[in-house]
């Protein structure tokens, strides 16, 4: 359904780009139908694509929804693009289809709107499923301002979307929140950071299968390194993803001089050992068991390490960018 | 037509779905249908005038990882076991975990299933890995039966399936039409 020039331009359109997730789709139109903003104050935007195939989730009773479609089977850089350009709305709150805004969320977003601001939410898992985040389960959580600016929560003017040419379709899947913040704030705009304004983010339970899957599927995020160089800043020890990625390495060294130096060796993998167990040590909740799951989830975890790890290095050096 | 009841216990009916698949078994018994419950609680309880037998399926003890898993879930190897030795025209499961355990060994030749499922709430659908999916899953694979239109609104926004309406209280003939239905493609 298109926007046509005689309707009124709502304050805010949140836009959210899906992909085979109908039912988390489903709860995250329920929460917009709750809102506590007016409904003639803001509008809502899902974007498929057109190689997605039914059954399609509707709208809740009363929201009125504006479903969009890409051709082909396109990624959430495109949707997103499709889904701003479609609205006159001078606010634009993006959110994924995996989340469920808090009620208040667009009316602590609309306090907080100006023309030169961009606005990060606040995100956490989902209270409903927190229980669920252990092992292999993922999940997202922004606590404060965060200078990878993932876009589960974020609200831009209009104007500054427009100034950038919105979001970068050269990023396929990975890194394309990123360059769009960091292109914006470049033009002079500032960030800022909304703790009101919170969006619950699903528990993803994952297999192994699925986790191997995951690890892979970020080719683009070494471009945001390669465009932008100052966020090598915000990486561990301005190289590592993650500080899991380091200690794994250092493990890994362990390992090669394991036969000239075995007491080095052991002493190299402990870090990597106590960064995954910590949790279970440290936990008000501990006990021998949760300790146990940690130390049955080590192997695992450091699979799925040791392939993000290779992926993120393959796809920095296709982008010239060591990062490991 | 030989029906097996899926449910968890089968005792002194404190549970709310054990009362509905009694009664159930007694009305399905009464119309000449051969009726076999089976279940793993430790409280069996068969009175000699329900014409309903009772099997027990057994089920080791649930260790403590599955608590995040769906409900009863360790019950599934002996549940399939005891399909296997009988010979049942359909299998109608009241815990999604039956119903998901017998639908996902439909290569083994079990007989088809009816699923009475729960009015679907998001709370409950995410409280547990893997439910929504398994839910998902049966609804692809069995006939999926709500007491009322309400929960069938509310299965058909987040399971995107239709299921069928049938209060616990309807007459016999519409159950036996399911079954029917179900034994016949």
């Amino acid at each position: 359904m298109a926007c046509d020039a005689t309707d009124p331009i709502p304050e805010i359109a949140v836009v959210i780009p899906t992909h085979n997730r109908e039912t988390r789709l489903a709860f995250a139109l329920d929460a917009l139908a709750e809102q506590t903003m007016a409904r003639d104050r803001f509008e809502v935007i899902v974007v498929r694509s057109a190689a997605q195939e039914g059954p399609f989730t509707a709208a809740p009773a009363g929201l009125d929804v504006r479903f969009l479609t890409t051709p082909g089977s396109s990624g959430p850089t495109d949707k997103r693009n499709l889904g701003w350009r479609s609205t006159r709305a001078p606010l634009i709150a993006f959110t994924d289809d995996d989340c469920r805004p808090q009620t208040d969320w667009l009316e602590r977003l609309a306090e907080a709107a100006d023309d030169e601001t961009l606005l990060q939410g606040r995100t956490q898992p989902d209270p409903d499923e927190a229980h669920l985040l252990r092992g292999l389960a993922r999940s997202q959580s922004v606590t404060g301002p965060n200078p990878w600016y993932p876009a589960c929560n974020l609200a831009y003017p209009r104007k500054l979307l427009e100034a950038v040419g919105g979001l970068d379709e050269a990023y396929s899947f990975g890194g394309e929140d990123t360059d769009l913040a960091l292109r914006v704030l470049s033009t002079g705009a500032t960030a800022r950071y909304i703790g009101d304004a919170v969006v619950d983010h699903c528990v993803v339970s994952r297999s192994l299968t699925d986790a191997l899957r995951d690890a892979v599927a970020w080719p683009t995020f070494p471009l945001v390194l390669s465009k932008h160089p100052e966020q090598r800043q915000y990486l561990y020890l301005s190289v590592f993803r993650n500080e899991a990625h380091a200690l794994l390495y250092l493990a890994l060294a362990g390992v090669a001089l394991r036969r000239r130096a075995p007491r080095f060796a052991f002493l190299a993998a402990m870090p990597y050992i106590h960064h995954h167990l910590r949790g279970a040590l440290v936990d008000e909740n501990r006990s021998v068991r949760m300790l146990a799951r940690s130390v049955a989830h080590l192997a695992p975890r450091l699979l799925v390490d040791l392939v993000e790890s290779a992926a993120t290095l393959a796809s920095g050096a296709t982008h010239r960018v060591f990062v490991a | 037509m030989r029906i097996a009841l899926l449910h968890p216990t089968y005792g002194f009916g404190l549970d709310a779905s054990e009362a509905v698949v009694r009664s159930l078994a007694q009305r399905l018994a009464q119309a000449n249908h051969h009726v076999t419950v089976i279940s793993s609680g430790p409280d069996q309880l068969r009175q000699p005038s329900d014409r309903v037998d009772v099997i027990h399926a057994p089920r080791p003890p649930a260790w403590g990882t599955l608590r995040f898993y769906e409900d009863h879930l360790e019950r599934a190897p002996g549940l399939v076991w005891s399909l296997l030795r009988s010979d049942f025209h359909v299998a109608h499961a009241f815990a999604l975990a039956d119903a998901w355990a017998v639908t996902a060994s439909r290569r083994l030749a079990l007989p088809p299933v009816a699923f009475s499922a729960p009015t679907l709430d998001r709370a409950w659908l995410v409280s547990r890995h893997y439910r929504l999916e398994m839910m998902k899953s049966v609804a692809r694979r069995s006939a999926c039966l709500v007491p009322d239109a309400e929960a069938a609104d509310r299965f058909e926004r987040y399971i995107l399936r239709r299921p069928q309406v049938l209060a616990p209280s309807d007459p016999v003939d519409r159950w036996e039409e399911v079954y029917q239905g179900l034994t016949s493609g």
